[in-house]
């Protein structure tokens, strides 16, 4: 059987707008076992609770944007004696969930292909902080541990604080003679606990601590919890605040490609990007009191609504970026002529052109919205009742995925999913073979966040 | 004794003109950013506030990650003493041999190299080898024009070479030309801000408090001095040896000009022109190729076998 027949076997739990399927331990081994051989369904996420393991898959990742692209598929099973299935050897990219799970649960993926911590540096003072039992940490290394390499292995390695990323990650790149062989990380270092934090929480709470998850992609991540409530409570939220929280997101994502593309360019066109990303912030500050709008998109709507002038500087930002692309498209060019002979510069390329129409398609959006603007509330109530949803937002570098379990209006189970978590291992898989010279423009056409997956 | 005289004023030109350099490069970059730019005196407020701090370092170093910012900056002011500015015939004419100041650059280099391994961090040990790669192209190089420039005048020494090209007119030939443009390649790169890897500097970063102004004072030499033997083996406007103020004054202001049109093309060329690791092999290695065709037509055009 295939692994969506062995999933959609299982049985349905009440879960918004999509179910969710509960399999046995013994329909989670078998499905993972499908997915060696069926390299169709895509791991988006693979997450836990104090008793039961969760994954998220899309059903068919070619047809992602197209009309008939289907419901993601979220499976869950129970954990037994702390073991579950791991889902790595089918799918590399759940190395680094099954290590997260492993930290912050406790739960162990049985054969799974890294079993080595990823958050947890032995400083906390609380081990497996989300299990039904945490343990109290009571041997502490004694200073900061060096991590372990593998023998005839040779790391270059940056070092927690270098600042060569925005956010503190040791980069260890490894290294066989000039040429990259593959990237292992050291995370852990921007962990704060928010899912921990989140327990219990009611929801105006629980979104602040959501939209300070990542700044750069805040407005995302809140609109992937926001839908995730609503879903769960089963509230409609207003049409006006519909578009509005398009706008939100479309302005964000511009913003934040500008500032990848300012950071991958060439000097000339990346600080025509950074003056960009400068004057949109500023209009953002304007229209909606903060830099990156966080905290303006809560459960139910928008925090508030736009002040009268507001469409027209939009507007008017949007122009002048507009006005600059083709500058920015030559800036490109001379990238590309740049990394010439350089591995996966077909690559780069395209991620860093995939920025450039992702900049052009939001600003789209943003005019297409504020020209149809519906009228109406900006928000609406939420019943203090519970439930369980599962919310998507559009970020800068994918899709967020949020996942949560409302009692009584409080946040008892969570999860925050974002595109880190996959952009992590492709990184890995296409700095193989470069030179280590062109190691930071790799890493920075794919900018990717470390405070996302840190959590 | 007015070779003594202008050999001092040279010594405080030079030592003084390498921040103010590396302050006009930082600003006509950031004028092309569309930004303003550090203020002239930006390096000196720099370099007062490392001396404030207490260098640190790994408890494995040795005596050379103290001594490795020193040979660096004391090798090259010694050839920023040898390489004429505004005057020939300075007391140390005679010393002022091509030979010996690309062996003071490649002291130099090794010096940096040095201190890369005295890191002790796997980024220092790649600055290190970037160094000594760069250095392994741009030696052959740099002796080929050595070779094109001496058999052109009869005598590597810069001071001879100079008043040989104020008699006659031998620098608008086509070899001598050749090899100058050569050398400048091979000086643009070597003193390229080196394209960070992973977001460092890849030598520097284990410097602090005075080592790291010396270092980064080493630096700015480093391109002066690669300005100032560019500018010599095109001097037109030098004052001849044994002439008085007013040449001087001349020759002050030809090789200010000369060293502000260098400083300027070097930082359009940053801009304009990315140069990614393997670029600088390529550029190096074509620096070789335009000094080899050079010294082809020499004795080709001499008859020399």
């Amino acid at each position: 059987m295939t692994p969506l027949d062995l999933i959609r076997a299982g049985q349905q739990q009440p879960m918004r707008p999509w179910p969710r399927y509960l399999l046995d331990a013994e329909g989670w081994r078998a499905m993972a076992d499908a997915l060696r051989s069926d390299p169709k369904p895509a791991l988006i996420g693979l997450w836990a609770g104090t008793a039961h393991v969760h994954a998220l898959f899309d059903a068919d990742p070619s047809l992602a944007d197209s009309p008939l692209a289907g419901p993601p598929l979220m499976v869950s099973a129970p954990v037994e004696a702390g073991l579950y299935a791991a889902l790595s050897p089918a799918r590399p990219a759940a190395a680094l969930f099954e290590r997260m799970v492993q930290d912050l649960w406790g739960h162990l993926a049985a054969h799974g292909s890294d079993a080595r911590p990823l958050l947890d540096h032995g400083h906390w003072p609380v081990l497996q902080p989300l299990s039904a039992r945490p343990v109290p940490n009571g041997a502490p290394p004694d200073g900061p541990q060096p991590p372990a390499c593998g023998a005839d292995r040779y790391y270059v390695s940056t070092g927690a604080a270098s600042g060569a990323l925005p956010g503190p990650l040791d980069l260890r790149v490894v290294v066989d003679g000039d040429a990259v062989s593959g990237l292992d990380c050291r995370f852990g270092y921007a962990h704060c606990g928010i899912l921990a934090l989140m327990r219990g929480k009611p929801l105006p709470a629980a979104a602040r601590l959501v939209a300070r998850i990542a700044a750069d992609s805040t407005v995302a991540h809140s609109i992937a919890f926001a839908h995730a409530a609503e879903a769960a409570l089963g509230v409609e939220v207003p049409a006006r605040a519909q578009a509005l929280r398009a706008i939100t997101g479309a302005l964000e994502r511009s913003a934040t490609h500008l500032a990848d593309l300012a950071a991958a360019l060439p000097s000339l066109p990346a600080a025509r990007c950074a003056l960009l990303q400068e004057e949109l912030r500023r209009t953002m500050q304007a229209v909606f009191g903060h830099r990156f709008m966080m905290d303006c998109v809560l459960p139910g709507g928008m925090a508030a609504d736009l002040p009268p002038a507001a469409a027209d500087a939009i507007l008017r930002t949007l122009a002048r970026i507009s006005s600059e692309r083709s500058g920015l498209a030559r800036g490109l060019g001379r990238v590309a002529a740049s990394t010439i002979g350089v591995a996966d510069s077909e690559g780069v390329d395209a991620r860093l052109r995939r920025r450039l129409t992702g900049i052009q398609g939001s600003v789209g959006t943003v005019r297409q919205a504020l020209a149809s603007l519906p009228s109406g509330p900006v928000a609406a109530s939420l019943p203090a009742t519970g439930g369980e949803g599962l919310g998507v937002g559009h970020g800068p570098r994918g899709n967020v995925w949020h996942w949560l379990c409302l009692d009584a209006g409080c946040v008892t189970e969570s999860f925050a999913c974002d595109p880190a978590w996959l952009a992590w291992p492709s990184i890995d898989a296409a700095c193989h073979g470069a030179p280590l010279s062109a190691m930071p423009l790799i890493l920075r056409s794919f900018s990717p966040s470390v405070a996302g997956l840190e959590l | 004794m007015t070779s003594v005289i202008s050999l001092l004023l040279h010594a405080v030109l030079m030592l003084g003109a390498a921040p103010v350099l590396a302050a006009m490069q930082a600003r006509v970059r950031a004028r092309l950013h569309g930004r303003v730019g550090p203020p002239w005196l930006q390096s000196w407020r720099d370099g007062q506030r490392l001396f404030r701090k207490q260098p640190t370092s790994s408890g494995a170093t040795s005596w050379l990650s103290a001594a490795a910012p020193l040979a660096c900056v004391t090798v090259l002011a010694v050839a920023a003493l040898l390489v004429p500015s505004f005057a020939l015939g300075m007391a140390t004419a005679p010393l002022a041999d091509l030979v010996l100041l690309a062996g003071l650059l490649m002291t130099d280099r090794c010096a940096l190299a040095l201190a890369g391994y005295e890191a002790q961090t796997a980024l220092g040990g790649v600055g290190a080898s970037r160094v000594m790669l760069a250095s392994a192209w741009a030696e052959p190089a740099t002796f080929l024009v050595i070779m094109v420039t001496a058999a052109l005048a009869g005598t590597s020494n810069l001071d001879a070479m100079g008043a040989l090209l104020l008699d006659s007119q031998q620098g608008l030939r086509l070899p001598w030309l050749a090899a100058v443009v050569a050398l400048a390649i091979v000086g643009r790169v070597m003193t390229a801000d080196a394209a960070p890897t992973l977001g460092h500097d890849p030598v520097i970063p284990a410097y602090s408090g005075w080592r790291l102004a010396v270092m980064h004072y080493a630096g700015q030499l480093r391109t002066l001095v690669w300005f100032a033997l560019l500018a010599s083996l095109v001097p037109f406007g030098i004052a001849p040896a044994g002439s008085g103020l007013a040449a001087w004054a001349i020759g002050l202001l030809a090789w200010v000009s000369k060293i502000g049109v260098l400083g300027i093309a070097a930082a359009l060329l940053e801009c304009w022109a990315v140069m990614p690791g393997a670029g600088r092999a390529a550029a190096l290695g074509l620096a070789a190729l335009l000094a080899f065709v050079a010294a082809a037509l020499l004795f080709a055009s001499q008859g020399v076998a």
